[in-house]
């Protein structure tokens, strides 16, 4: 595994090439997806050696009680097309160091990416049969994952429906799951905030990947005294940002990836302005034509527009006014998602309350910068279950058995 | 259209199936398509059930021959290297 690790970051360059090419973000991104994706090969093969057991004081004295873990058997993973590396290693990194055999279908518009790293697993002398990757027909490849009773354990990374699909074809065979589903992350900006610090880390999460994360900021909610200072911030950023083809150096924001995202987006928008929201700036398809979209600030967004309900994944920031700390709680829990929410205020004891607060699996704190291999990655809610990365990451593809032994 | 890169062979267009490269049985592709240009970059196997079987039974060969034992004396060979 640490050899695969290498050759992922040696062949960076080649990798966020072949990224950019089938899922458009721009190249800084692509190298960064590159590295992320790394880390966790390199994170579980340490891991793989910590997969300690247990020794239960029993309550009979002539009897001993051992917990060990082991492999959780075949595993499969379906992953998706906004993340193409880091997704599938995320999965397998934490299969293979838990012993665990994987097969891996990648998204339909982005297969060259997982295919590529796993060209990478065979030259880094991963054994025949550990990994494979299958691309075609998500029906007939998800059908069979799910029904075949081999399989132990299926990973997903994609829309909520899909999960509840999968979630169903697996109930017959009970396999262990684990979902990481759709979002809509509140983005909650209070008053004793440091504006320009919200705005940055808005930025950041919202036009990451042209808006096509699970967990972008969904809703930027701003306190009604600092709002009209936040929107003329927010428009004035986002002014600065450049759409064009992820190749070209001087992009700061790449195509959608295909034509039905694009109607999604001018659908969101056409229903919010029917409501009264405003477009501050952008609000239509970019003059270059394609899947371009201009990046978009909405003001005036209200909780009955189908944007404030459901996950955008595109380049539009909805501005929603909030008067207290708890309308804000209030408006960020009234979802079904419950994935990433970010907040950004100074006092000590709101920082604590909010944070306690957000039924949320993962929230930013003055920061919108939280994915990394070491921390928990995951939702609640109809967000998913189970958590990727991290000390616990290693947890669902393992299996704790308990022997009991008479000493007597 | 080639993808121009420092590795060309790292531009795979078939599955990985028990450490070997294949195309579909039935040589059906799907084209994947660069969003920036609407170019076709590739294509790669139209897979289904029958595949994802095979790749399931050899991954479950793979698990009984002990993956865990391969990889972790792989890593102690590393380790060791660094000591």
């Amino acid at each position: 595994m640490q050899r695969w690790y290498s050759l992922i970051l040696e062949n960076q360059e080649d990798l966020a090439f072949i990224m950019t090419s089938e899922q458009g973000k721009i190249m800084a991104e692509s190298r960064g997806e590159i590295g992320y994706a790394a880390s966790f090969i390199e994170w579980f093969a340490e891991e793989g050696k910590r997969i300690y057991g247990d020794i239960i004081p029993s309550p009979r004295a002539d009897a001993r009680i051992i917990v060990i873990k082991q492999a959780i058997g075949v595993c499969v993973a379906i992953t998706p097309w906004n993340f193409p590396a880091a997704m599938m290693t995320r999965k397998a990194g934490a299969a293979l160091a838990a012993g665990c055999s994987i097969v891996i279908k990648p998204a339909g518009s982005t297969p060259l990416t997982a295919l590529a790293v796993a060209e990478l697993a065979m030259r880094a002398g991963i054994p025949a049969g550990v990994l494979s990757v299958i691309t075609g027909s998500a029906k007939a490849i998800g059908s069979e994952m799910t029904s075949n009773p081999i399989v132990r354990k299926l990973s997903f990374t994609g829309s909520t429906e899909v999960g509840i699909q999968l979630l169903k074809a697996c109930a017959p065979t009970v396999k262990k799951t684990s979902m990481e589903l759709g979002g809509n992350a509140p983005f909650i900006v209070f008053d004793d905030a440091d504006i320009d610090a919200a705005v940055a880390g808005a930025m950041l999460s919202k036009f990451r990947n042209a808006g096509q994360t699970c967990i972008c900021a969904n809703r930027i909610l701003v306190q009604d005294s600092v709002y009209d200072a936040f929107a003329k911030k927010m428009v004035d950023a986002v002014a600065q940002l450049t759409v064009g083809n992820g190749l070209d150096a001087n992009s700061t924001q790449g195509p959608l990836i295909d034509g039905n995202a694009v109607v999604k987006v001018e659908f969101f928008i056409a229903d919010a302005k029917s409501k009264g929201a405003k477009v501050a700036i952008g609000g239509e398809r970019h003059a270059l034509g394609g899947t371009f979209f201009e990046p978009t600030v909405l003001t005036d967004v209200t909780g009955d527009m189908l944007i404030s309900r459901e996950e955008i994944f595109g380049p539009v920031a909805p501005l929603i006014r909030f008067k207290t700390e708890e309308d804000a709680i209030e408006i960020a829990n009234s979802v079904e998602y419950g994935l990433a929410a970010y907040f950004y205020a100074r006092d000590i004891k709101r920082v604590w309350r909010v944070g306690e607060a957000l039924e949320y699996g993962m929230i930013g704190i003055n920061t919108s910068a939280i994915s990394n291999e070491v921390a928990p990655f995951g939702g609640m809610k109809s967000s998913g279950l189970g958590r990727e990365g991290s000390k616990y990451g290693i947890d669902d593809y393992l299996e704790i058995k308990y022997m009991c032994m008479d000493i007597g | 259209m080639t993808l121009a890169l420092k590795d060309p062979s790292l531009l795979r267009q078939q599955c990985l199936i028990n450490g070997e490269w294949r195309a579909a049985t039935a040589n059906a592709g799907i084209d994947v398509i660069n969003p920036a240009t609407g170019a076709k970059i590739a294509t790669v196997p139209n897979m289904g059930a029958e595949e994802t079987k095979q790749a399931i039974e050899f991954a479950e060969i793979a698990q009984k021959n002990g993956s865990r034992k391969l990889l972790v004396s792989a890593q102690k060979s590393c380790s060791g290297g660094i000591a």
